[in-house]
């Protein structure tokens, strides 16, 4: 969609408001979902209604099954991020100080980073064992590199005044890391997040089936897979809507801490 | 996208998700007497014997000649459960379980007739583990599937050991037969319970056994040889002809132990790994039952329904019966 | 009209300066500088473009070691940068942007002089008000104009109470009216905290009319041509600011020649 450059005195039509729109569209495809499921004869076994998801998703929230679910995803995926976040900094924090530490992040994410999480499980499962630690190592190795490599970059660009005026203060080594290089480097570092959580979701969901931990404690990929193995669509199709609710919850909290911080700050224009 | 089309888009869209569910009719071609295709969907382990003999002498090949006969090795029931209800296969094996979860689910798949009957062992190497008692909450088990009939018999048995049906559920783990048997000898999993010949090889390699399942439900329980209740009206002589051939191998698989042993070691579906003494041994082993009759249908769903993972009971074996096994089973 | 005290704070003798890169070594920018600047005046420095001016007073601040002769200040040799020696750069991008104007400068007085919070709150409500920009206290930078932002920046320097005010060109990139303003008003301050200024300039009306001292820097390798005691020059109509003002022009008219075509417009807006 383009924008004039100048409005003119045209007649607008009424257009409605955009949360409308995205509702509209949403009800629009859950309707059409719903009649094909009704008029095609498609096996149930195959696609679940709306209705039938919907009836799932009340179900297993009311019996505990999917709270447990979430937690226990959000729960690695918290761990993960965790033990990500903080080695990243210091990696960046090291290769901002040091030749060797810069070195160092470079081998390093230059080797690693090309490897999809899922292909390093099998190792991590023979190291931790079927337990929640393998998964969770997933997570921090994707989500290393991408915070570290973003935060390195974000330090790298901090602005030679911003530096000075540092040094022109007398700050120790640990005061300019925490009060100068962290929310002047905060743009890249948000965006270095946003990738490592995103890979992160999508590895701990993958990580949990490819597990198959059968037992009551497993997260929403094992939820999936159970649903899966108990030929349980409308239960698979619930726990897809959850995971990717999820993830629109996560993005709008990420948007949320943008708003909050670098966009308020005006360090990143707002969309 | 301007507001025209819309409209437009949304059609696509469902006539896309239309033509996808079309796509999966492979073989319902004409009513001729044989399909143009056939697939049989099978497991790997001893109970394979009869569908590697049928494999190799090519006996449905020869009987049918304008027919593609495929076979498809898969690792679990609930593998077997997927590929016909997406059409992938017709002819399936599995065990009573995930068998009814199908049923129950609403496939109108029915038993053709049962293949073999054996006792399978949860093994651990650790000698502390005596009894299910002992078992932490990280101390994981390996079962093929959390609907696998090894599970369901592990259930049973918590119940009647822990006074629990769920009390091991957060210990079991989803894992193929070889790589559980992995799995257990490099110590990621503390117990496995499949069946021969993976529990004899961790025997071997310094295990020991735990539970026996025909201590649990009783000397029920036979795996299954299922088919669709509509393809059997639509190709009975095909489906009578494949179930005779099923029972003459089944009874060469009994009676000719040396042969039998032979293709299995000749054959990955055996579960690999084994010379023609080993399987020989395995196959002389008495509690190895071959028989055709259904076994436990009723036990096992009475069992499946009062834990929850299933919500009806047959009335009797027999509604879950084809012709060929009619009114037999229990 | 203030007079500085006869001692001196800052003594260069023989300095010569490059820059370090790594091990290679730039041409020298200063040559030979010898000059000491008495406690409590206003010290200008003018020279034509690119000569060492940045160089030089970066040396003052402590952010660029001497290659030869010593620079002191207090009698005691510069080592590193310190607050004592508060600096205002002339880009915009000086003031942390993630705090508000009030924060940053609660937070340099918090961590140069360890005031508790409170203190700190009405030390820099009293400087902003001392720039006149305490309306703007709860804001955050981006929000300011240019000439908000310098005075603030101003405030943060001046409410850390150094001996030494360095100023680079700090109203260099404003309108020539808040230009103006602002002159006046850092003589104001001036008089009311008595602290010692340094300052680059390009402009020869600014330099006399602030300056007790005007040091005029040849071109490259920068030397000390001339100090100008402009110390009787700060009303704008008497002879002597004419006096000097041609005075600096000449003696600056061989360096460079761009820089009398820009003077030549501000001189007659002076009022
Ligand atoms: N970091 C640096 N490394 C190497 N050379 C530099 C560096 N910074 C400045 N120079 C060089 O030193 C010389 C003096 O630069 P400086 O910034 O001190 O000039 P200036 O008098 O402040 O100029 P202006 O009036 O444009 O601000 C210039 O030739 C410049 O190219
Ligand atoms: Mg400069």
């Amino acid at each position: 969609m383009s924008v004039p450059l100048f409005r003119t005195a045209e007649k607008r039509t009424f257009t409605f408001p955009g949360w409308l729109r995205y509702i509209l569209i949403g009800a629009i495809f859950l309707i059409a979902w719903q009649l094909y499921v009704s008029l095609s004869g498609v096996s149930q076994l195959l696609i679940a209604s709306p209705l039938a998801t919907l009836q799932a998703l009340i179900a297993d929230f009311a019996n505990g099954q999917l709270p447990s679910a979430i937690l226990v995803s959000l729960q690695n995926l918290a761990i993960g991020m965790g033990i990500g976040i903080v080695t990243g900094l210091i990696l960046a924090s090291l290769s901002t100080f040091s030749r060797f530490g810069r070195d160092l992040l470079t081998v390093l994410t230059a080797v690693f980073s090309p490897l999809p999480g899922i292909a390093i499980l099998p190792l991590t499962m023979l190291w931790f064992g079927l337990s929640s630690s393998a998964i969770i190592f997933v997570v921090v190795f994707g989500s290393v590199w991408p915070i570290s490599a973003n935060t390195d970059t974000g330090f790298r660009t901090i602005g030679t005044t911003t530096r000075m005026v540092a040094l022109n203060l007398g700050l120790t080594r640990l005061q300019t890391v925490r009060d100068i290089f962290l929310p002047a480097a905060l743009p890249h570092i948000l965006s270095g997040l946003r990738l490592a959580w995103a890979f992160g979701w999508r590895t701990v969901v993958g990580a949990e089936i490819v597990f198959g931990v059968a037992g009551s404690n497993g997260g929403l990929g094992w939820y999936i897979n159970n649903a899966r193995y108990f030929l349980n669509p409308p239960a698979i199709f619930a726990g897809l809507v959850v995971i990717s609710l999820l993830g629109v919850l996560l993005d709008t909290l990420f948007q949320f801490i943008e708003q909050q911080t670098i966009v308020k700050w005006g360090m990143k224009q707002a969309q | 996208m301007s507001k025209r089309q819309w409209p437009l888009a949304i059609s696509l869209i469902i006539l896309v998700l239309f033509l996808s569910a079309c796509g999966n009719n492979a073989n319902a071609g004409s009513s001729s007497n044989a399909p143009t295709s056939f697939t049989i969907v099978y497991q790997p382990g001893l109970g394979a014997a009869t569908f590697i003999i049928l494999k190799n002498q090519k006996t449905l090949e020869k009987q049918f000649p304008d027919t593609k006969i495929q076979w498809d090795i898969v690792n679990s029931g609930s593998a077997v459960r997927e590929a016909v209800i997406s059409n992938q296969g017709q002819l399936g094996t599995l065990g009573v379980p995930p068998f009814l979860v199908g049923w129950d689910r609403g496939m109108d798949w029915r038993v053709l007739l049962a293949t073999s009957r054996s006792d399978s062992w949860l093994i651990a190497i650790n000698p502390r583990f005596k009894t299910l008692k002992d078992f932490g909450p990280n101390d994981k088990i390996g079962v093929v599937a959390p609907d696998a009939q090894q599970a369901i018999v592990l259930r049973k048995a918590a119940q009647q050991q822990l006074g629990n049906a769920h009390a091991l559920d957060r210990n079991l783990v989803a894992i193929g037969s070889a790589d559980g048997e992995q799995a257990l000898l490099s110590g990621q999993i503390a117990a496995q319970l499949s069946g021969s010949p993976f529990q004899q090889r961790e025997i071997a390699a310094g295990g020991h056994v735990v539970l026996h399942t025909k201590d649990v439900f009783g000397p029920v329980g036979a795996g299954l040889t299922v088919l669709s209740q509509s393809f059997y009206n639509q190709y009975p002589s095909f489906s009578k002809t494949v179930y005779q051939d099923l029972v003459n191998e089944s009874t060469y698989v009994a009676n000719h132990h040396t042969e039998a042993a032979q293709a299995l070691a000749a054959d990955k579906a055996s579960g690999g790994g084994g010379s023609v003494a080993q399987f020989k041994s395995l196959l002389d082993d008495t509690s190895l039952v071959f028989e055709k009759t259904p076994s436990g249908l009723v036990a096992y769903a009475t069992f499946m329904k009062s834990i929850g993972l299933i919500s009806k009971v047959p009335g009797s074996a027999n509604d879950l019966e084809l012709p060929t096994v009619s009114g037999t089973g229990n | 009209m203030g007079q500085p005290d006869k001692e001196p704070i800052v003594q260069l003798s023989h300095v010569s300066l490059a820059y370090q890169h790594g091990h290679a070594q730039s041409a020298t920018i200063l040559e030979d500088v010898t000059l000491s600047i008495q406690r409590g005046e206003k010290f200008m420095i003018i020279g034509p473009s690119g000569c060492g001016k940045t160089t030089l007073i970066k040396a003052i601040g402590g952010f660029l070691k001497a290659r030869q002769g010593e620079v002191t200040v207090n009698g005691v040799p510069v080592k590193k940068p310190g607050p004592d020696r508060a600096f205002v750069f002339q880009d915009f991008e000086q003031l942390f942007a993630w705090r508000t104007v009030l924060d940053n400068i609660v937070y340099a007085l918090q961590v140069t002089k360890h005031l508790p919070r409170r203190q700190a709150i009405d030390k820099a409500s009293f400087y902003l008000e001392l720039v006149d920009v305490a309306a703007a206290a709860d804001k955050y930078p981006h929000m300011l104009s240019g000439g908000m932002k310098q005075r603030a920046a101003l405030a943060r320097a001046l409410a850390l109470e150094p001996d030494i005010l360095l100023m680079d060109e700090p109203f260099g990139a404003l309108d020539a009216i808040t230009r103006n303003q602002l002159q006046l008003e850092l003589n104001t301050i001036w008089r009311r905290t008595g602290v010692t200024i340094v300052l680059v300039t390009h402009s020869i009306q600014e330099a006399v009319f602030l300056g007790h001292h005007v040091l005029v820097l040849s071109s490259s390798p920068a030397r000390v041509l001339e100090i100008v005691d402009t110390s009787q020059a700060e009303d704008l109509d008497s002879p002597a600011f004419t006096a000097h003002s041609l005075h600096l022009q000449s003696l600056l008219v061989r360096q460079d020649k761009d820089l009398i075509r820009e003077q030549v417009v501000p001189l007659s807006i002076v009022q």
